[in-house]
């Protein structure tokens, strides 16, 4: 059936014509021999024009025939007079050749700006929206979209699932952007959408491990932060939620979560850039990680992308005190911040949050870690300070590739130690 | 942020007169270490950076303040006394570091001088990271005076810029060029990140610099202007050619 369309369809290209405007695909049920000879006779009778699709050959067996509208009254009073089931399955053969062709367009169109994508440039939320698309189009035996929910501001929150089927299989979960200003850690994550999807088939380790878990990619965790660093403040940290009792906007969404919440480490102001928010989980991109991650059930990893600073942290941050697995989690760190390194020589500082950086209340992979999320990471990506959050576009390749090497690094561990 | 708080031993009680204290042994990923050290960075950087050249160190390899950096030593002294005062370093300097940059500089020089009309710059580096090469003197000018600001206005509980590196991490410049007898003076205005708040604070700098002499910032003050730097923002620079 899809081999004739094409022909068709070809054939139509060919010809820049409009051949099959208000033809029609009859199927016809064929009870005993009258029937059959019926059909026979009328595939004779040149002059109608028919083309049989599936053609009469024996009794039980439906015949499928194109009919043009010259001869399609004329066919539809002989069947009825027979008494000859039929049915209609095509109502107008051009109309699905003229879908088909704008899809093959639209295909061809998603497979030219997926090459084009530069994945060596910072994009707007736009432009990645509909990258991600492409990615989907491209590979959609692998790569789906999921919706997580809303922003603030009514966008839509998108997550992109990597998955080789089974049900709720455990998972992997990897985050950026959740924090607007840190534009390398959303160009990075696009990077390794990218990078999963082609290594699929190709690569041994990522393809057993996508045989046995799911990955979940996250790439915009705060889209109206993202938005207002491109139209307004490139500075932009927070969300973009009004607070109640100030002119001041937006809450620190790392701040957010119902970790420690309120405690030291976060804001109770709301103009500043480390507001913890008038309550744990008060903002609704948080919620909807939070909502995604409870239903789910079965994610055995939450990786957070940031930047800046060169770090690879694990949980606490709320308290500076070591989680139980503290020995675990420092040793995958080291492991995955030696394989980061092995690139490009780029030195990264491994540790819990409170130790390596600040003590600091609220933060996400604070909240998975005590929700049974084990293998709780932070990543905080390139630089250390000379451009800080103003990373130059060509850092985004080298960054994104000697990440990958520590992404690869932790997914392998978490793969091979199942809990 | 006091010392107690972490578990670790007293913090050094300092009076003015930098009498007799205990040296404190401190685990060299405790950011108490790579805040000290920062601040000894910047007063290197303001101290005896030149344009091309200028300090960073590897990772803390040490673990007491006493030395913290790789060939140099610093001792920083946080004042604990009311009235705040820049930590005083003493940064004991090792010449065969300098490199040989004054070509380089010499040349900027005498191209700014010969300028006729002031230049003014904007968003360097711009919101996607990029620094036109005419246009990078201004940024390291900035990033050496930036150092002064950051050393003067720290204290132990803040973290201007982190870890391993020593620039301030935006650079919103406005370089107003006036010639004043031999030396260059601009006004910037400079966007500093502080790591422990994450607080963005807007800065204008008075710049003086000749290639002999070095950097010196003759006045700083927070700038509460609402000067707008969106993502989209391109590194512009008048006069057009800088040649």
């Amino acid at each position: 059936m899809k081999g004739l369309l094409a022909f068709a369809v070809i054939i139509a290209a060919v010809h820049c014509q409009k051949l099959f405007l208000g033809n029609q695909v009859l199927r016809i049920k064929v009870d005993d021999d009258e029937h059959l000879n019926i059909l026979k006779s009328l595939e004779n009778q040149q002059h109608l024009e028919l083309d049989f699709w599936v053609p009469p050959s024996k009794t039980g067996l439906s015949v499928d025939v194109r009919v043009p509208p010259a001869s399609l009254q004329v066919i539809k009073h002989s069947l009825e007079a027979n008494n000859m089931q039929y049915s209609v399955m095509i109502e107008d053969v051009q109309a699905i050749l003229d879908e088909e062709q704008e899809q093959m367009k639209e295909n061809r169109r998603l497979e030219r700006s997926a090459k084009s994508f530069n994945l060596g440039a910072y994009h707007t939320l736009d432009t990645i929206y509909n990258w991600m698309d492409t990615l989907k189009a491209q590979y959609p035996n692998l790569v789906s979209k999921i919706q997580i929910g809303w922003t603030y501001e009514h966008r839509e929150m998108y997550v992109l699932k990597f998955s080789t089927g089974g049900l709720n299989r455990p998972a992997i979960w990897i985050d950026s952007g959740i924090h607007a200003r840190e534009w390398v850690s959303t160009a990075t994550a696009i990077w390794t959408a990218n990078k999963i999807a082609t290594l699929y088939g190709n690569d041994a380790s990522l393809t057993t491990l996508l045989n046995r878990m799911d990955i979940f990619l996250l790439i915009t965790a705060n889209p109206d932060g993202y938005v207002f660093t491109h139209t307004s403040n490139r500075m932009w940290r927070k969300t973009r939620s009004r607070n109640s009792a100030s002119s001041c906007i937006g809450v620190d969404p790392n701040r957010n979560w119902d970790a420690g919440f309120a405690g030291p480490g976060a804001s109770t102001n709301p103009c500043s850039d480390s507001y913890h928010g008038p309550y744990a989980h008060s903002e609704v991109e948080v919620k909807n990680i939070v909502d995604f991650v409870k239903s789910h059930g079965n994610i055995k990893s939450f990786i957070s992308i940031h930047s800046y600073s060169q770090l690879l942290l694990y949980p606490y941050g709320y308290k500076c005190t070591n989680t139980k697995d503290y020995k675990e989690l420092d040793s995958i760190g080291k492991s995955a911040a030696s394989a980061l390194q092995s690139l490009y020589g780029t030195k990264y500082q491994v540790g819990s949050i409170c130790a390596a950086i600040y003590q600091a209340s609220g933060g996400s992979i604070d909240w998975t870690y005590d929700n049974g999320i084990k293998y709780s990471f932070a990543f905080e990506l390139r630089d250390t300070g000379r451009y800080g959050f103003l990373l130059p576009a060509n850092q985004i390749i080298p960054t994104a590739e000697e990440t990958w090497l520590g992404l690869k690094s932790i997914m392998e561990y978490v793969y091979d130690h199942p809990y | 942020m006091n010392w107690n708080e972490r578990g670790t031993a007293d913090s050094e009680q300092l009076s003015q007169d930098n009498s007799a204290r205990t040296m404190k042994k401190l685990n060299p990923s405790y950011y108490e270490t790579t805040r000290a050290a920062q601040v000894a960075l910047h007063c290197m950087n303001y101290q005896h950076a030149s344009l091309f050249c200028h300090f960073s160190y590897e990772t803390v390899k040490s673990s007491s303040l006493e030395d913290v950096m790789r060939i140099h030593t610093a001792k920083i002294l946080f004042s604990h006394t009311e009235t705040r005062m820049a930590p005083q370093v003493n940064c004991t300097y090792d010449d065969t570091a300098k490199a040989n940059t004054t070509d380089d500089e010499h040349a900027f020089y005498e191209r700014m001088r010969k300028q006729e009309k002031l230049v003014d710059g904007k968003y360097i580096p711009d919101g996607h990271g990029n620094i036109p090469a005419e246009m990078k003197p201004f940024w390291l000018l900035g990033q050496i005076a930036s150092s002064y600001v950051m050393w003067q206005e720290s204290s132990e509980s803040t973290l201007y810029n982190m870890q391993q590196e020593d620039a301030p991490l935006i650079l919103l410049l406005f370089p107003k060029q006036r010639t004043e007898d031999d030396f260059l003076d601009f006004e910037y205005v400079v966007l500093l990140h502080d790591i422990v708040s994450q607080e963005i604070t807007q800065w204008s700098m008075h710049i003086r610099w000749n290639p002999t002499h070095g950097v010196k910032v003759l006045n700083y003050a927070q700038d509460h202007r609402d000067i707008p730097f969106p993502g989209t923002a391109t590194a512009t620079m008048s006069p057009a050619s800088l040649s």
